[in-house]
């Protein structure tokens, strides 16, 4: 796995034109912030962690920051969704090597869990903001998020080409809950230190629940 | 004398708290506007809770007290298909949280804080809703529409997992009751042909 830094870096600058001494000065600024503000949002959580104190552990000030970053919430989505987009590419790639629907949703399932595994605050984090509404609803709407939703469905629909789930399986439903069934095992990560194994094994058994139903014959 | 005195105390900030987090919500509620509303001093807040998050946990383990009791007693006695015992379960649940959706809320949000002391037992960590949903499970065994060999453990998160996400329709969306429900009742649907004997038969070997 790469190393989490790897998605600070901002995406698509393949332009072969030199820069400007003043947009690298940017660049390298927004990566400072950004790097300050992953640090203190896994040490801290969102609500602890204050612009102010990003700010100071980047070395620079408020003022500096704000040229670069609407406010807090604007910080953490950018975060998030470096994040998730690498997660989600993770994902794809994964579950491209299954064979089977239940393998390739695990492999989406277990590609999280080892991404996020070395940085649970940060999930915890997230977490903790998307059950606030206007957070939420801002975390909710990042591409990335829609992207792994998308893939659920996929595999499913790939499920039914194969011969392997009914064509009347409740796409929707079933994609939904296994999402949530997804998300939701990160809590015993969280709070509880469950190991990968034991992550896989729970998920195994989820994904054998929910797609029971929809087997076909 | 001192201890009864503490525990009046006690009460009235939990009284106050309950008001204000219900009628302002609970971000916008400040540990001096409760001292103030229970006629204490802040420093004897502080006496009794270590946080703001503690008064919330115990103010909300107090509410769900009623609810657990509820559902202690009424659960035992349903009858019919064990999905159909589960959506009374939830259903009971979300008429009950939903009438006060914003503090129940924050409480869910406080289980992902990073400042909780020990004493500060948020949402989730809550074992009598697994217990009665188990429970339910497990008379489904008995009588026979639940599989025997089912990882019930499994089933049980997975429902809890489908109950607490479905709380994401009032957080984002404002929904009603009824309306997560049925949304519910949908997902226990599902998990029911996962848990059923003859399901469980048919489908192939995962691993």
């Amino acid at each position: 796995m790469k190393h989490v830094s790897g998605s600070i870096q901002p995406a698509g600058e393949a332009d072969v034109r030199v820069p400007t001494r003043r947009a690298l000065a940017k660049q390298q600024t927004r990566a400072k912030v950004l790097a300050a503000a992953r640090r203190l949002f896994s040490e801290e959580g969102y609500e602890g962690a204050t612009i102010r104190d990003i700010a100071a552990a980047a070395g620079m000030s408020t003022g500096a920051v704000f040229a670069n970053f609407a406010d807090k919430s604007d910080l953490f989505r950018d975060i998030m969704t470096s994040d998730i987009a690498e997660l989600s590419r993770a994902m794809r790639e994964a579950a491209s090597k299954a064979r089977t629907v239940d393998e390739a949703l695990l492999k989406i399932f277990m590609a999280g869990y080892s991404f996020y595994k070395s940085q649970l605050p940060l999930a915890r984090a997230a977490f903790s903001i998307s059950w606030t509404a206007e957070e939420g609803q801002v975390l909710r709407c990042i591409e990335p998020v829609g992207a792994q939703a998308e893939l659920i469905v996929e595999q499913l629909n790939a499920g039914i080409e194969r011969g392997e789930l009914s064509r009347e399986c409740e796409i929707k439903l079933r994609s939904q809950m296994l999402f949530d069934c997804y998300l939701s095992n990160y809590p015993r990560a969280i709070f509880e230190g469950w190991s990968l194994d034991a992550l896989q094994t729970r998920s195994r058994d989820q994904i054998r629940v929910i797609l029971a139903g929809a087997r076909r014959g | 004398m001192r201890q009864a005195q503490k525990e009046a105390t006690r009460r009235k900030v939990l009284d106050a708290a309950r008001a204000l987090f219900e009628t302002r919500g609970y971000e916008e509620t400040t540990v001096r506007s409760i001292a103030v509303e229970a006629g204490v001093s802040v420093g004897s807040v502080f006496t009794s809770f270590a946080s703001k998050r503690e008064i919330l946990s115990q103010v909300m383990e107090d509410r769900l007290e009623a609810l657990y009791a509820e559902l202690e007693a009424v659960a035992p006695r349903l009858r019919g298909p064990t999905a159909d015992r589960l959506r009374t379960i939830f259903a009971i649940h979300f008429a009950f949280e939903t009438r006060r959706t914003r503090l129940f809320l924050a409480h869910v949000a406080a289980a992902y804080d990073w400042t909780n002391a020990p004493s500060v037992k948020p949402y989730g960590r809550n074992p009598r809703l697994r217990q009665i949903v188990l429970d339910c499970l497990a008379d489904g065994v008995a009588g026979g529409d639940v599989d025997a060999r089912a990882d019930l453990e499994a089933v049980v998160d997975l429902l809890m997992a489908a109950y607490a996400w479905t709380y994401r329709l009032a957080a984002w969306e404002g929904a009603d009751a009824d309306r997560m429900s049925k949304v519910m009742d949908a997902q226990i649907g599902v998990a029911a042909l996962g848990f059923a004997p003859r399901a469980r038969e048919a489908s192939p070997s995962a691993s």
